[in-house]
């Protein structure tokens, strides 16, 4: 007799870290980046670069999920990377993650402005890309601002290179207080002991940022880029939720979750949004009566999604959770949906 | 690949905090790369293991795993329900790891190929499993390699998946009584290899 059939499996488990996993992901090369036609060049360019990675930040479990991340910040907001870096980014700012190695990290700001704070490592760079230049930290706190008239760079302490993408003139250093904009440093203090080529040929581009004194926090003098008014579509909101939810910005990712789920009702991602919204309220948000609207909204609007029944049993949990007198209602009408379902087990042992 | 049918539960449920398979499908879809990669990353090690058990064999899987999320990525737009992503990659590992098996039996049979070493149950079986578990994960891969493909990932399916009748036939593409058919047969073969533990017992 051999014994009755039962998973095993956890038993038999192949060797798999972090390394082996980035190197299977490098070597899928173009198909990774998908209908790749369908997005813009630098996103093209962007997944292109990170096909090389073969080596990922070790000992940071999120590290290897940030590359090839985007973030676009409605609002001002603060991303701490595993090591500690952490990257304030200005409203409106869209930065880039393109590789985050345990020899390199690579980040490329499209748009905004951003300031670094990043925790130097002998054995690891750390360069920014804006608008066809190369910033590379050297032990420092900087701001890289990208706007339609090019990039610019200020440092308020250590020193960054930096460099023109592919190009060949020489590298420049910029030391605490030094500005610096597209093909020219707007100041240097006397005899800075990094500068390179510290000496000032060209006058301030129009629009850049001012010289700023060493450790002052960034302010741009010039207007911001009078962007015109565009109402986000549900793609962009959807974005904005999981940017915003990757980066830890929980209200922020449900509010956009919410503006998908009403603004656009027919559109087919609306079920899904409120679904997510459901999820973060009841999870994240400590709002179960939100997450009990939320997810019948997603019931709603998405009755055959296949994310119904996850739906239904999650609002049994949230009204069980508010000790709602309609608990025992939605847990029967559960059962008798799914009598076998994925949770009829838990939700069977909800509302007592 | 052929169609896919998708099945409710992966054999291993990967880590679920960040966004739902549902969200992350949907961006995928629309061209974002760091969706894509989150989807990649978030089911990596369960491709890896289950390629592990199909095959036996450690040095495979970077390719069978790289094959399978290379269509899976390709073919996202083809996934019905976006949440359902864990099951139908499952079935997707399944079935690539089937078409794998069943090329090199045919090149075997025309003299072609690379001879494979035997199996190292030794080394595959976790030395924390409890001694019975031992002896039948040890049987069901000494006896694997002599198996036709369907039936050797029956076996595996059935015995270290715990997978049911229903599943094993859904993640093979066969009817319920093939499924029940190869099962039994694959049975039978294990009751031999474990009624004679010889590492040398081929059915």
């Amino acid at each position: 007799m051999i014994p009755p059939a039962r998973r095993l499996a956890g038993f038999i488990e192949p060797e798999v870290d972090e390394r082996r996993i980035d190197r299977v992901w490098a070597r899928m090369g173009p198909t990774r980046a998908g209908s790749s036609w369908r997005l813009p060049a630098f996103a093209f360019a962007a997944v292109a670069v990170a096909a090389t990675a073969v080596l990922v930040v070790r000992g940071h479990a999120a590290a290897p999920s940030l590359a090839g991340m985007v973030v676009e910040s409605g609002a001002s907001q603060t991303l701490t990377l595993p090591d500690g870096t952490t990257a304030a980014l200005k409203p409106d700012t869209r930065l880039r993650f393109d590789r985050i190695e345990a020899t390199r990290v690579e980040a490329t700001l499209d748009r905004g402005e951003a300031t670094f704070d990043v925790r130097h490592s002998d054995s690891r760079t750390w360069t920014v890309h804006a608008a066809g230049f190369d910033v590379v930290d050297r032990g420092t706190r900087f701001v890289v601002a990208v706007t339609p008239e090019g990039a610019r760079v200020r440092v308020e302490s250590g020193s960054v290179v930096i460099a023109r993408a592919g190009g060949s003139e020489a590298p420049r250093t910029l030391g605490p207080g030094e500005s610096w904009a597209s093909t020219a440093i707007l100041d240097a203090p006397a005899a800075p002991a990094t500068a390179q080529t510290p000496v000032p040929t060209a006058p301030p581009v129009q629009g850049v940022l001012a010289p700023a004194a060493p450790g002052t926090a960034s302010t741009p003098t010039a207007p911001a880029v009078a962007a015109p008014p565009t109402t986000p579509g549900p793609k962009e909101l959807l974005e904005t939720a999981n940017s915003a939810r990757l980066a830890g910005r929980t209200r922020d990712a449900a509010q956009a979750f919410d503006a998908l789920r009403t603004r656009y009702r027919s559109d087919p991602r609306a079920g899904l949004a409120a679904f997510e919204l459901g999820r973060l309220r009841l999870d994240a948000l400590g709002d179960p009566a939100g997450a009990v609207e939320a997810f019948g909204d997603a019931m709603a609007l998405a009755p055959a999604a296949g994310f119904r029944e996850d739906a239904e049993a999650r609002r049994v949990e949230a009204l069980d959770r508010m000790h709602d007198g309609r608990c025992r209602a939605a847990r029967d009408a559960y059962l008798a949906r799914y009598p076998g379902g994925l949770h009829a087990t838990a939700v069977g042992a909800r509302c007592p | 690949m052929g169609p896919v049918q998708v099945v409710r539960s992966p054999p291993a449920a990967p880590d679920s905090s960040g966004p739902s398979d549902g969200a992350l499908v949907v961006a995928a879809r629309d061209g974002e790369p760091w969706a894509r990669e989150a989807l990649f990353r978030r089911y990596a090690r369960m491709v890896f293991a289950l390629a592990y058990r199909l095959l036996g064999r450690d040095h495979e899987i970077d390719d069978l795993a790289q094959d399978c999320f290379t269509q899976a990525l390709a073919s996202l737009h083809r996934l019905e329900d976006p949440q359902a992503f864990g099951g139908w990659l499952t079935a997707i590992v399944v079935r690539t790891a089937h078409k794998l098996l069943r090329r090199r039996g045919v090149a075997a049979r025309l003299g072609l190929g690379r001879r494979q070493e035997p199996i190292d149950t030794e080394a595959l079986v976790s030395r924390s499993a409890p001694a019975d578990v031992q002896i039948e994960l040890r049987a069901v891969y000494r006896i694997l390699d002599g198996l036709p493909a369907k039936m050797r990932i029956a076996l595996v399916l059935r015995r270290v998946e715990g997978a049911s009748q229903d599943e094993v036939a859904e993640y093979l593409g066969v009817s319920i009584s093939t499924a029940k058919r190869l099962i039994v047969e694959a049975d039978l073969r294990l009751e031999a290899a474990l009624a004679d533990p010889s590492p040398r017992s081929t059915p």
